[in-house]
């Protein structure tokens, strides 16, 4: 049997989703032998073979964003959106509160840390887009994992559901945003 | 016919009319998901999540707004009303900034747990990412724009509840913010911060400052008790998480007054930080040292003996706070009269409150009237409410809702010789004296009034304003209020000189206005401390609160349990020129820095027993945390210094022998 090959990419976002990811612990050796990663964070390969999922964290908030997510569209069967920026905009949306200008200069320019800094112009440089924006403001999402990181159980959910042909979408359980709460035994 | 008869889920249910499809469904336990709509407020049908089918009708219908009917087919649960549920879940999702993971409420959010219940994983909607303003200017309270969904139930619950209305709805369509109708920020305008907006905010979008990213309530043990911080005695529920009070809420919208609480209930409780007695203290030469309770009891009792066998038995006195509970002050009352057979009992309280309750007794024999008879709730439905001598800050929070109630329902409010403040800012008719006391205005009153109820033709002169220092327009004004009046309240504030024969016209001012629309008696005293009723119930009508100076009256040692008293109340002069000094409080004041002998005395949420609230209704005291360790309760202690003392019996014996 062919192993399924997934890829995995990281847009603007914190990792924070891949950790979790990588926080199904023993199930990632299970995982190993069913699928293969043809592309992750830590792939290094410039360009998308051909996969059966796509598994993306993070929104499109700049040029190089946009142009990874347009490729892994164009390569997969199935595309997820991993965690909260991707699914609904996150954290990294803050900036759209701003104008993407201020944000450029507070970062490079006005931080306390910098001295003598300056707003990047080389062309190789990706340029920010006006605002940061969840996946499906791009392309088609096919199944969503919230969560702020999604509990690694939710992911796991997600990955083997597909694996095996089911349904993939959260059940009430899994489905978080946030991160996910522990309710104490002894509150009550 | 005053019932209904209709099918909901094919189920035949029974309803009141005049009820709404929603009301019907809550009776019978059909769940229905709601937002804005929340049991206790009006509905206004903002969200549309209680859309419902109803038989005959092509669209759906908001069940919160759609009056109930005889013979109506109605059903709550369709694939079709799901997904109209997750496109109105979605679209407020869309429309502001709602990052679940920087939110305090998340967790407890109904917006939320809402789209948990409905599957909601991402947004079919562009999300719009406006920028809106948090407006944190409030000390206890903020409000951010951007996790707002507009259901209104904060305008509704300051407006219907607390009366106040501060908050309304300003902009128009999507740009529509809570707000101050003038955007006032909240910290300048006329908001009392009760908090009830937060209490009833389905979302992040108002909250209180210290209770924020304290837990969730799900992570939280819930406890009840009654405030004792004034005599409104009000219900608190209580968050506790490891010991720490995470959140106070009231008693909820259909409990006593709405569920209110006031800021002091709700956030200053939270913020009150003064530093603990830690433990035991006795003074050794120029300085406290610790020592165990049982060593610091004796020294106490010690110290209690010596000066009664210098000065005699009446050289000591005991005061005690009205923060304690019904039970300590029995037992206090108990240890001061039998262990050190005496009757020198004080309250810790201005005086107006302790004279009240005298004065309003003595009258009530007199047959002026049932004085005890007034409840709080008299204010809701009252169309006049006369306010005598009303200091700056008050009445009492819940009090002062209770008359905006009835202000903004149409009653009249008149202020007599009292302070400026936000009621008299919206009084019918302010009444103030040019003369030094109120004595002579409040008999004029009584003048008018009882001509007024006999009917005799009222002449009111210059003489007349001349002798009451009363202007003569506004005694006929009063007059032409009373006339007018169905239902009369009075209120005396602790603005009134501590005299008694000024508090017994007050009160006969009170009785004369209930004669005048022929009804029965209705006066409030305002007093401070929370459980002052059930003190002056303990204490029983010769209670006398705590006079200026004790070693006038020949005390030369004074046993003070003052539980939580605020530190800056209690200043070492206001017992000063003692010879001894025994402390029982919870915090460090100026008085504990200096006494003989320092006990350690449970705050608030560490107290059991029960408490009197005005109205007289007794109320049950929990405590919602663990006392520090080595703080007793205060009748523990106190029958700890009644056994270092010996208790009555030995004194006898001795008294035998001599």
């Amino acid at each position: 049997m062919n192993k399924v090959k997934i890829a995995t990419a990281w847009l603007s976002g914190c990792s924070g989703c891949h950790m979790s990811f990588l926080n199904i612990d023993e199930a990632l050796v299970d995982l190993a032998g069913k699928v293969e990663f043809v592309r992750s964070p830590i792939v290094d390969s410039k360009e998308f073979k051909p996969c059966d999922v796509a598994i993306v964290e993070g929104t499109v908030s700049d040029t190089d964003n946009l142009e990874t997510l347009k490729s892994l569209r164009a390569n997969c069967k199935i595309l997820v959106a991993l965690g909260d920026c991707a699914v609904f905009g996150g954290m990294t949306s803050f900036r759209n509160l701003f104008d993407p200008e201020d944000v450029l200069r507070r970062g490079y320019v006005e931080t306390e840390t910098t001295k003598d800094g300056a707003v990047p112009t080389d062309l190789h440089v990706p340029r920010l887009l006006e605002q940061a924006t969840p996946l499906s403001a791009h392309v088609q999402v096919d199944y969503s994992i919230p969560g702020c990181p999604p509990h690694p159980e939710s992911i796991l959910h997600v990955v083997t559901s597909l694996l095996e042909g089911k349904d993939p979408r959260l059940p009430r359980e899994l489905l978080h945003f946030d991160s996910r709460i522990k309710v104490r035994s002894d509150a009550k | 016919m005053d019932e209904l008869n209709l099918s909901i889920d094919g189920r035949a249910v029974k309803g009141g009319k005049g009820s709404t499809i929603l009301d019907i469904c809550r009776a019978n336990d059909v769940y229905v998901p709601t937002l804005c709509n929340i049991d206790g407020l009006s509905g206004s049908g903002g969200c549309r999540l209680c859309l419902v089918d109803v038989e005959g009708q092509k669209r759906p219908v908001p069940a919160c707004m759609t009056p109930a009917a005889e013979g109506m087919k109605v059903v709550t649960n369709t694939k079709q009303l799901a997904a109209y549920r997750r496109m109105a879940l979605e679209l407020l999702l869309s429309e502001r900034n709602h990052f679940c993971f920087f939110c305090e409420k998340s967790g407890d959010c109904e917006l939320q747990s809402l789209c948990y219940e409905f599957g909601i994983d991402h947004m079919s909607f562009p999300a719009m990412f406006p920028p809106l303003a948090l407006d944190a200017s409030a000390e206890a309270l903020a409000i951010d724009n951007n996790r707002c969904i507009l259901c209104g139930r904060c305008v509704r619950v300051c407006s219907e509840i607390v009366g106040n209305n501060t908050l309304d709805f300003t902009k128009r369509g999507s740009n529509t913010v809570i707000n101050e109708p003038d955007l006032f920020p909240l910290g300048e305008s006329n908001c009392v911060q009760c908090g009830a907006c937060a209490e009833v905010c389905p979302t992040g979008a108002i909250f209180g400052k210290l209770s924020s990213y304290k837990g969730r309530k799900a992570q939280c043990k819930v406890l009840r008790t009654s405030c004792c911080e004034c005599p409104m005695g009000c219900d608190l529920t209580v968050y506790v998480r490891d010991n720490n009070v995470v959140l106070i809420a009231g008693g909820g919208l259909k409990g006593r007054f709405g569920g209110q609480l006031c800021k002091v209930g709700r956030f200053d409780l939270l913020a009150r930080n003064h530093e603990r007695i830690a433990g035991p203290r006795i003074l050794k030469g120029k300085s406290q040292t610790q020592t165990d309770l049982p060593s610091a009891l004796e020294a106490a009792s010690n110290l209690l003996r010596t000066i009664q066998r210098k000065h005699g038995k009446d050289g000591v006195a005991g005061i005690i706070s009205p923060r304690c509970t019904n039970e300590a002050i029995k037992a206090f009352k108990d240890f001061v009269e039998k262990a050190l057979q005496t009757k020198n009992v004080f309250i810790w309280e201005p005086e107006i409150g302790v004279l009240s309750e005298g004065i309003a007794r003595a009258l009530d024999k007199e047959g002026l009237g049932r004085f005890s008879d007034c409840k709080t709730s008299d204010l809701l439905d009252a169309d006049l409410i006369v306010a005598i001598g009303l200091g700056a800050a008050e009445p009492h929070p819940i009090i002062a809702s209770n008359i905006r109630r009835a202000l903004n329902r149409g009653a009249h409010f008149v202020s007599v010789g009292g302070a400026e403040n936000a009621l008299s800012a919206r009084a019918s008719l302010v009444i103030s004296s040019t003369k030094g006391t109120l004595a002579p205005a409040v008999q004029t009153l009584i003048n008018v009034t009882n001509a007024l109820a006999k009917g005799d033709q009222i002449a009111i002169d210059n003489a007349m304003g001349r002798s009451s220092g009363i202007r003569p327009a506004d005694l006929a004004a009063f007059v032409s209020l009373v006339r007018g009046a169905k239902k009369v309240v009075t209120i005396a504030g602790g603005g009134i000189d501590p005299d008694p024969a000024l508090v017994r016209s007050v009160a006969l001012l009170a009785a004369t206005l209930g004669k005048a629309e022929g009804g029965s008696v209705r006066v409030i005293f305002l007093g401070s401390g929370g459980n002052i009723r059930g003190a002056l119930g303990v204490l029983g009508p010769t209670a006398r609160s705590m006079p200026t100076d004790l070693r006038k009256l020949g005390i030369r040692a004074a046993y003070a349990l003052l539980s939580d008293e605020e530190p800056a109340a209690v200043d070492a002069a206001t017992l000063g020129g003692l010879d001894a000094i025994i402390v029982q409080a919870s915090f460090e004041s100026d008085l504990s820095g200096k006494a003989d002998v320092v006990i350690p005395s449970p705050t608030w949420a560490a107290r059991s027993g029960s408490m009197t609230d005005i109205d007289g209704t007794v109320r049950q005291v929990s405590p919602v945390l663990a006392a520090p360790e080595g703080v007793v309760s205060d009748e523990e202690a106190i029958r700890g210094l009644e056994r270092s003392l010996g208790g009555p019996e030995p004194r006898k014996r001795k008294g035998g022998m001599a």
